[in-house]
């Protein structure tokens, strides 16, 4: 087949996305039937009755977010190699958050009976004042955080939708492939676009003009129509299923991305020709050397002393978040938190620089079909 | 004289824990300084020393500067917190839970007062 041909995969696509939401609300049905026959509810639904074993633990941190799947991408395309440093003191988390946080909150969570992060604060200082506050931080600062994650699976779901569909609810766009609309959302994700103003995009006759992004508003219906989706979708399985569920569907997630990473790396490599190859390419689409250096191409996105900085919030403030501490909270001995450690080593030390090095390939893919 | 206060034993997942957290953030002290300093060194642009595409010198395909400075780090940190998890961290005894004690309290109504 010829590169430059448009990729028609959008009933395949929509076919395992539709696969994988049936998946994760399966495993939320699940969860709840396991939670009915173990008793106490309370600890059941909100920690899984303390049972989260080595691989549970490793495999549900929180990176499973919108920034993962499409934050992360669009900062390669734009940036390059710096990006990597930018991601890379993932490499400490599991030593940090374990060494500092790990025994001592999973002893005091189950000293005190603490089931949430709020009771936790409450039985653990005897203040329910405290336990009030930080309730109301841990919402406030999660409804901020979970804006984007629904505005992201919204966007997705709304690239994966098929023209079919799109026909259906009237925002058919003809001629426009799955391919197409995924360099909509690089386009998208990157504010001023790769190109500098004074630097004209060196055009052949043969290449299509862009894809134009469409803002997603209340009024853009399959964008919606995707919000909805996915809102439903999640908030089912949450509800239902409990923390379990979603422990479930994170490791669920978390295996699909590895299988997923270790089935397009080959691929992307066999289309761009080499890792450098797509290095080369992306200093020609941004003009920019410093595409394959720090502080990354077109400006300064990753200056050093905003590296030390990341190294602290990726490493160490992030080590307080909800989500992960509520997992320290739950996990089964410190044995399974222990021997997380493997899994978690595997997963930092393959996922994202795999999936750095495979995003920096589709620019070389394109850049090939425009040769030929 | 006041009577003494007997000192309690100290607890084994404490002492254990403050060994583990100096280790976790020392070690994290020590990836920073190499990761950013040898980043800042092979891979950034400074003011003098222009980098081109010359001085890539892929590894493997990857910049030179990055496999050094980011992805070795990166494997053997790594290999660090395997060991040090798998031989060095002691498993501890996390003592009894008390969930069900606060969830028959919560079922039973009592005040949150009664509960601290």
């Amino acid at each position: 087949m010829n590169s430059s041909e448009p990729v028609q995969a959008e009933l395949a696509t929509f076919l395992a996305l539709i696969l994988f939401m049936v998946i994760s609300l399966g495993l939320g049905v699940v969860a709840n039937y396991m939670g009915r026959v173990k008793s106490g509810f309370l600890k059941s639904y909100f920690l899984g009755n303390r049972s989260l074993g080595a691989f549970a633990v490793a495999l549900t941190a929180a990176v499973m977010s919108g920034g993962t799947f499409l934050g992360f991408p669009s900062l390669v395309y734009k940036y390059g190699w710096v990006v990597g440093l930018w991601i890379c003191s993932y490499m400490v988390v599991p030593i940090t958050v374990l060494g500092v946080l790990g025994k001592r909150i999973g002893q005091l969570a189950r000293r005190t009976g603490a089931i949430t992060l709020p009771d936790f604060f409450r039985e653990r200082f005897a203040s329910p004042m405290l336990g009030l506050i930080t309730s109301i931080l841990v919402i406030f600062f999660l409804t901020c955080n979970l804006v984007a994650q629904f505005k992201g699976g919204g966007l997705i779901l709304k690239l994966v939708l098929p023209q079919s569909v799109h026909a259906m609810i009237g925002t058919a766009e003809p001629g426009k492939s799955a391919a197409d609309k995924m360099a909509s959302v690089a386009a998208a994700a990157s504010d001023e676009g790769v190109q500098k103003p004074d630097q004209p995009a060196q055009k052949t006759a043969t290449q299509p003009e862009p894809p134009k992004f469409r803002a997603n508003t209340w009024e853009d219906r399959a964008y919606v129509l995707g919000l909805v989706v996915f809102s439903v979708t999640v908030i089912f399985y949450t509800a239902y299923g409990g923390f379990l569920a979603a422990i479930w569907t994170d490791v669920f997630q978390s295996l699909v991305m590895a299988v997923g990473v270790i089935i397009l790396f080959p691929l992307a490599m066999n289309a761009a020709g080499s890792i450098n190859t797509g290095t080369m390419a992306g200093i020609t689409q941004t003009g920019d050397d410093s595409y394959a250096f720090g502080p990354g191409a077109q400006r300064a996105f990753h200056p050093i002393g905003l590296a030390v900085s990341f190294f602290v919030m990726w490493a160490i403030s992030a080590m307080g978040q909800p989500s992960t501490l509520v997992r320290l909270m739950a996990f089964r001995d410190t044995h399974a938190a222990m021997v997380h450690h493997l899994p978690d080593a595997l997963q930092s030390d393959d996922l994202y620089p795999a999936d750095h090095d495979f995003r920096l390939c589709p620019a070389n893919s394109a850049e090939s079909g425009q040769e030929r | 004289m006041p009577p003494e206060t007997p000192t309690p034993p100290e607890d084994p997942v404490y002492i254990n824990s403050l060994k583990d957290a100096r280790f976790g953030m020392t070690f994290w002290a020590i990836a920073t300084t190499v990761v950013c300093g040898l980043s800042y060194i092979l891979g950034y642009q400074q003011s003098g020393r222009k980098l081109t595409a010359a001085d890539i010198q892929p590894i493997f395909g990857i910049p030179r500067w990055f496999f050094i400075s980011v992805l070795v780090p990166w494997v053997l940190c790594s290999i660090v917190c395997v060991v040090y998890a798998g031989f060095i961290m002691t498993d501890e005894d996390l003592g009894t839970d008390h969930t069900e004690e606060l969830e028959q309290e919560i079922q039973e109504g009592k005040d949150v007062h009664e509960l601290v």
